[in-house]
């Protein structure tokens, strides 16, 4: 199904994709923007970004294959669709056996037939099988174009038109996002010209800044997926989340709403990420996502709270303040309600909130006065939609979907349907239901329905954010870098500018000075243009580009790649620092000096996870078709038990890992495969102290990925045959090079396996 | 205080070791007073509930067979905690709590998190074991575990403990979060004494935790927790003390960290000195190892009963660790797969021996949601593997789900629950359904029997009582208002029960409702 990508790279590293996308019907369909009908559908809760639907509900009772299903497709998962152009899209698992994938489809909204579908790899991931394609895809209406954010970390965006890729960026290998395993990853929106995406990093970024970790905010172009800015308001993470912003306008100010996964709630100028407010709602983190209803967002959390032990709470903010707002921004709360996965809704002045274990509780918005409670399950996760006249619809993981009606004083179930399957197991429904023009779509595990009545049941216009505040030239803030964060190859020149905001973050255009400089990275600056030019020196470097713009300071990052073909001997980098540029590396390895020669070295001090772990990837995706080399050598940890380190080399999203603790060579694309055909695993016993070279090649014969890969006693000559080989039928296109380690045995009193490189090499094929 | 609680505490083995002086070694003194105890003791088949254990409480599950029963009389069937009737007293805990309580001696204990801050001074994520009155609910002293540095994926963040000790006298053994096994005084150190060997405890205020010992498995046996290690531990009723050891997956779920365990241990209590470990399901544990084990004499054969990470059932010979019987709880065709769709699964449960049988069901962590369960009667006096013919009668596919509840069987019955909110009642002889009540709630905590009553704890905040027979009754609904992850707990005529942030001591305000119980609901 997949055909091989022709890959340009222009200056930010973003990736041009055409010819991916496969076209089951469009010759079928006509593309035509629909005409003059309330504003789609087009992110996950709707068009005010609150699960209210500006219509009347039409569907109030329904039957599985019966009464008001207009029809169901096949396509089953744990997301929510969107609605534009009279189209459904979602990001859904899809295929069998090693073939299993993520994929964006396209089905058109009237009949459920597919028109199109974007298939990608999952890769280089702990998320499991059943937790993929959980993200949430969003539409921008103005271009046409579909974002959606995969299990392996690309961040792609899409022609809504024929699935074509229009461009799309590596979160993992080019911006450290850390996947973790329980399958939370964000969603993006779309606000004005940006794409806004979130990730969370933990020693996983390139750059050695005060904050190691943090959950990090990235407005992208949405036309080029050039980086605008990036914006980290809060402290450590706490956990991997999947709280999705708002956008809203407060007293002329638009703000970004946040939720983040340090357990703290921030708005930020939507156009600069510039933090306004912080409010600290939980002592982990935060995974529902706020609503907005004139100056008040309304949070939930189920986690602790920080001055009871009653889990969870349901508050509403003034979300006009700045500041601290933890104290003076409680407009009233409510804790003990556990509803830390499911977002609310409001409607007509009613807050609609729904706990974890799926008790629904009804509060009015402006007091907080409960008005009811009714529980629709056992375990929620996805969101309520409520209608103008007020029902409501809500998916329950227990295989529920539900159809009340609110009656002010009390809730009336109109309609409960029960998904079972053929061996009388529940059908978990994890998305949220969307609701246009009397119809009713959500998906299940295994389908997704689309409900209504055949007649059309235009919905009412939606209402539009309030006014913004006009700019104000006499008084600019703050200062943003474009682009704000850039890979170059050496003697390549790319020209920054800076923009000029004021307090409410509107553009006033560019600065009347600018002095630019440069720090850290290899390259020469061009004090007044802004204009960069790397190196030609084909050597890792890393820093930012600072300028001061009108008096404002600023900067952006930036780091020199060499091209192929690389030798690394380290000989060259500063001892007790690791590689500069490189992801995956900050606070847990070092270039270090041993009899005159030097290594790069995974240390093994520190025994948690994110330490021990090591995933260093040293350069952009590169086209699949080159070979990686490296030594490596293993210092155990003696104790009760010798423990062997696991160590490797990474290769176009497949890894070669020596394990030292099976005694086993894994050769992987993503491990947890369900057939496991991605996981060829050959007996290895690695010797301690001892160097060994490895060596890695990626080749695409005939659509098929062809992973080759030899490991043998350095000093001896190299082996002629391959010692492992994986056949990959849905092959990764594209990849980063790099090192993997796992310092096993790390405990809090005792060093882990230590494991040192040599001589890393990355070149074309022969 | 030391000399006579070190001669009350270890006097049995000292009077054994008298009498047997050429065998005194450990393991064979241990066996003897452990056969001894166990016969004196071994419940009689079909035994009714009004013979079963009442008085003091002094483990999870009351007693080493585990059977979820109590035959306390005068336990009230309804009370409200809002308007305080028929609540002795509330004291307050963290805010999360799955530590079973534990009632010995004029004392409670139960594991909780630092939530709740009892020692004002102490703040932040903490493993906390309190030791409360048992008649006035008071706090007396408390301990302490921090959080391992190796962060969520040994020690998860705010869980507290879960272990639930242990007591043998004035000495009470548990797990901590850090994968230690702790032998704590009961005293603390409010008797003025810092018992040892160990003596740098880290928190020694008057009301901290006097630690006699602590064994390290993390670090000492090298094991690799997941998420938590959570085992109750059991002893033999002399010096042998089984634990779980939690050995496990990473944070990426396919890789066990230590393949080569142990993942069973026996410690003597008194020097607390490994005295042997198992590896059985070693490598093929599929996720962690959460269950606590069981002991009994069956038959005349003496054997700790350890569920695996693996979905086995082990029978280990307490004295050496080698294995008399083991039974596979997963059909030969599950498949193991994380989510709902798994057919394959851990044992969480804890297994219970009646009858000459365990009964023991599989679960999973409820992250993974609901999926089809078994539970399951094996016979307990064969040798081998008894997979086929240890099975005495199954009950699961589409009956029984994926679940944490260990049964409890009395008078016939059986009562055994799932995640997804089930309640069954079956024959304890051949497995058959009377009756299964749907709480609409998941189940995390077991069913238990007291009092002509069934009572079962919800994740809504409810303790639902039931009437003990084979005709379903419903006979009350009780709202605690916050999760009842655990099991309610009866001893000296005092029902206990705890909700994520409280502990509630509920008895018939008629009775004797004292003026000091004071304590106002959280």
């Amino acid at each position: 199904m997949m055909t091989p990508t022709h890959l340009n790279r222009n200056r930010s590293g973003t990736r041009r994709h055409a010819g991916r996308a496969v076209v089951l019907l469009a010759a079928a369909i006509a593309w035509a923007p629909a005409g003059a009908t309330a504003a789609p559908w087009s992110s996950w809760r709707g068009p005010e970004q609150n699960g209210l639907a500006r219509e009347d509900a039409v569907v109030t009772t329904w039957e599985i294959d019966g009464e008001n299903q207009l029809w169901k497709s096949p396509v089953g998962g744990r997301s929510t669709p969107i609605l534009m152009n009279g189209r459904l899209y979602a990001i859904t698992p899809a295929g069998e056996g090693t073939c299993v994938v993520e994929r964006i489809i396209c089905m058109d909204a009237e009949t459920g037939k597919t028109i199109w579908q974007h298939r990608f790899n999952v890769f280089l991931s702990d998320i499991v099988e059943n937790r993929i394609g959980w993200t949430a895809v969003v539409g921008d209406p103005e271009t046409g174009f579909v974002y959606a954010h995969g299990t392996g970390g690309e961040f792609m965006c899409l022609d809504g038109n024929d699935g074509t890729v229009v461009w799309q960026r590596s979160l993992g290998e080019v911006f450290g996002r850390y996947s973790g395993y329980g399958g939370r990853l964000h969603s993006p929106i779309v606000d004005e010209d940006r794409v806004v995406i979130s990730i969370v990093y933990i020693l996983t970024n390139w750059g050695t800044g005060k904050q190691k970790s943090s959950h990090r905010y990235m407005a992208f172009d949405k036309r080029t997926g050039e980086l605008l800015w990036s914006s980290m308001p809060g402290e450590r993470p706490l956990d991997t989340t999947y709280s999705v912003p708002v956008v809203t306008v407060i007293d002329g100010k638009r703000l970004l709403i946040a939720p983040n996964a340090d357990g703290n709630v921030y708005a930020m100028l939507a156009r600069t990420g510039e933090p306004v407010w912080s409010f600290k709602l939980a002592k982990r983190g935060l995974n529902s996502s706020p609503v907005v209803d004139g100056r008040y967002a309304y949070v939930t959390h189920s986690e602790e709270n920080l001055n009871t032990t009653e889990m969870g709470a349901v508050v509403c903010l003034d979300a006009s303040r700045t500041g601290d707002i933890t104290d003076s921004g409680v407009v009233w709360r409510h804790d003990g309600v556990t509803a830390g996965y499911s977002s609310p809704a409001i409607a007509n002045g009613r807050l609609y909130v729904i706990d974890n274990s799926a008790e629904m509780f009804c509060y009015d918005a402006k007091t907080g006065e409960p008005y009811w409670s009714h529980r629709l399950g056992r375990v929620m996760k996805g969101s309520p939609v409520v209608t103008q006249d007020g029902v409501i619809y809500a998916g329950v993981v227990n295989g529920v979907f539900q159809i009340l009606r609110d009656d002010g004083d009390h809730v009336t179930t109109l309609s409960t349907v029960e998904f079972k399957r053929d061996d009388n197991q529940i059908v978990e429904i994890f998305g949220s239901p969307i609701v246009r023009d009397g119809r009713v779509y959500f998906m299940h595990r295994y389908a997704t329905l689309c409900l209504g009545s055949k007649s059309p049941a235009p919905a009412a216009e939606s209402v539009a954010m309030a006014e913004e505040a006009a700019p104000n030239p006499e008084k600019p803030t703050h200062v943003r870098v474009v682009p704000a964060e850039v890979t170059l190859a050496p003697g390549e020149q790319v020209t920054f500018t800076a923009r000029l905001y004021d307090a409410n973050g509107r553009l006033l255009g560019a600065p009347k000075s600018a002095g630019w400089g440069v720090k850290g990275v290899a390259a020469r600056m061009d004090g007044k243009s802004g204009a960069a030019t790397a190196a030609t020196d084909p050597a890792f470097s890393e820093g930012t580009i600072n300028v001061v713009a009108d008096g404002l300071p600023a900067m952006a990052r930036v780091r020199v790649c060499p091209p192929l073909p690389i030798h690394e001997t380290f000989d060259k980098m500063p001892v007790g620092q690791p590689p500069p540029g490189w992801l995956g590396v900050d606070a847990k390895t070092a270039v270090v000096e041993q009899d005159g020669n030097k290594t790069f070295r995974k240390l093994a001090k520190s025994p948690s996870a994110p330490y021990m772990r090591m995933r260093a990837f040293t350069l952009p995706p590169q086209p699949i078709g080159y070979t990686v080399e490296a030594d490596m050598f293993a210092t155990p940890r003696r104790g009760r038990r010798v423990v062997l380190p696991d160590m490797g080399l990474i290769n176009c999203r497949y890894q070669l890992i020596m394990e030292g603790q099976t005694g086993q060579l894994l050769l992987s694309r993503w491990k947890d495969e369900p057939v496991h055909g991605l996981r060829q695993r050959v007996p290895f016993e690695m010797k301690p102290e001892t160097w060994y070279r490895a060596k890695m090649r990626s080749e695409l014969q005939d659509g098929t990925a062809h992973m080759r890969a030899k490991v043998w006693p350095r000093g001896e000559a190299e082996p002629e045959d391959w010692t492992i080989e994986l056949q990959d039928e849905c092959p990764n296109l594209e990849g980063s090079p790099g090192l993997d380690a796992y310092s096993n045995g790390t405990t809090v009193k005792k060093e882990g396996a230590i494991v040192d490189f040599d001589n890393f090499r990355v070149y074309l094929n022969d | 205080m030391i000399k006579t609680n070190a001669l009350r505490f270890f006097g049995m083995v000292d009077m054994a070791s008298r009498f047997l002086p050429t065998l005194f070694n450990p393991r064979r003194v241990s066996m003897i007073v452990a056969l001894a105890m166990a016969m004196a003791a071994a419940p009689a088949v079909a035994e009714p509930l009004s013979k079963a254990k009442r008085g003091d409480w002094p483990m999870w599950g009351g007693s080493r067979d585990k059977n979820m029963v109590s035959g306390e009389t005068g336990i009230v069937t309804e009370w409200d905690a809002k308007k305080k009737k028929n609540i002795k007293w509330v004291f307050p805990l963290g805010s999360q709590t799955y530590g079973n309580p534990v009632v010995v001696d004029g004392k409670i204990y139960v594991g909780t998190n630092n939530g709740g801050r009892l020692r004002p001074d102490i703040s932040g994520d903490k493993g906390i074991v309190v030791c409360v009155d048992e008649k006035t609910g008071k706090f007396l002293w408390q301990a302490t575990h921090d959080k391992l540095p190796t962060g969520r994926v040994n020690d998860w963040p705010e869980q507290g403990i879960c272990s639930s000790p242990v007591v043998d006298r004035d000495r009470l053994f548990y797990v901590s979060n850090r994968c230690e096994i702790v032998c704590a005084d009961a005293e603390g150190f409010l008797d003025g004494e810092n018992d040892g060997p160990f003596k740098d405890e880290q928190y020694k205020e008057k009301q901290d935790a006097d630690i006699v010992w602590k064994y390290d498995m993390f670090e000492d046996l090298e094991v690799f927790p997941h998420n938590l290690a959570t085992c109750s531990p059991v002893d033999d009723g002399a010096d042998l003390l089984f634990v779980c050891t939690s050995n496990g997956v990473d944070e990426g779920h396919l890789n066990l960290p230590n393949p080569i365990g142990p993942d069973f241990v026996a410690i003597n209590k008194k020097s607390g000195k490994l005295a042997w470990e198992f590896t059985g399901p070693g490598d093929k544990v599929l996720h962690g190892q959460w269950s606590s084990p069981a002991f009994g004499v069956i038959k005349g054969r003496a054997q700790v009963i350890f569920a695996g990470g693996d979905g086995i059932c082990y029978s280990l010979d307490p004295m050496t660790g080698k294995v008399l019987w083991q039974f596979d709880l997963n059909p030969k065709d599950s498949v193991w797969q994380l989510g709902g769709r798994g057919t394959r699964n851990n044992i969480i449960a804890t297994p219970v021996i009646f009858d000459d049988a365990i009964f023991l069901c599989v679960g999973q962590d409820p992250e993974h949601g609901e999926g089809v369960g078994h539970l399951y009667r094996i016979d307990a006096t064969k040798s081998g593997d008894v997979t086929e013919s240890g099975r005495m009668w199954h009950y699961g596919e589409e009956d029984f789900r994926r679940s944490l509840s260990t049964v409890a069987i009395a008078d016939g019955l059986l009562y055994a629950a799932d995640l997804s909110g089930f309640l069954h009642c079956l024959d304890v002889k051949t497995g058959k359904p009377y009756w299964v009540h749907d709480t609409f709630a998941a189940i995390w905590g077991s069913p238990y029997v007291v009092d002509g009553k069934v009572m079962l704890g919800t994740e809504d905040g409810e303790v639902i009582v039931l009437s003990h027979g084979k005709e379903k009754k419903i006979l009350a609904t009780n709202n605690l208002e916050n999760s009842v992850y655990t099991t309610p707990v009866a001893a000296n005529g005092v029902l206990y029960v705890t909700n994520r942030r409280a502990l509630f001591a509920i008895t018939d305000d008629g009775a004797s409702k004292r003026a000091d119980a004071g304590e106002s609901a959280p």
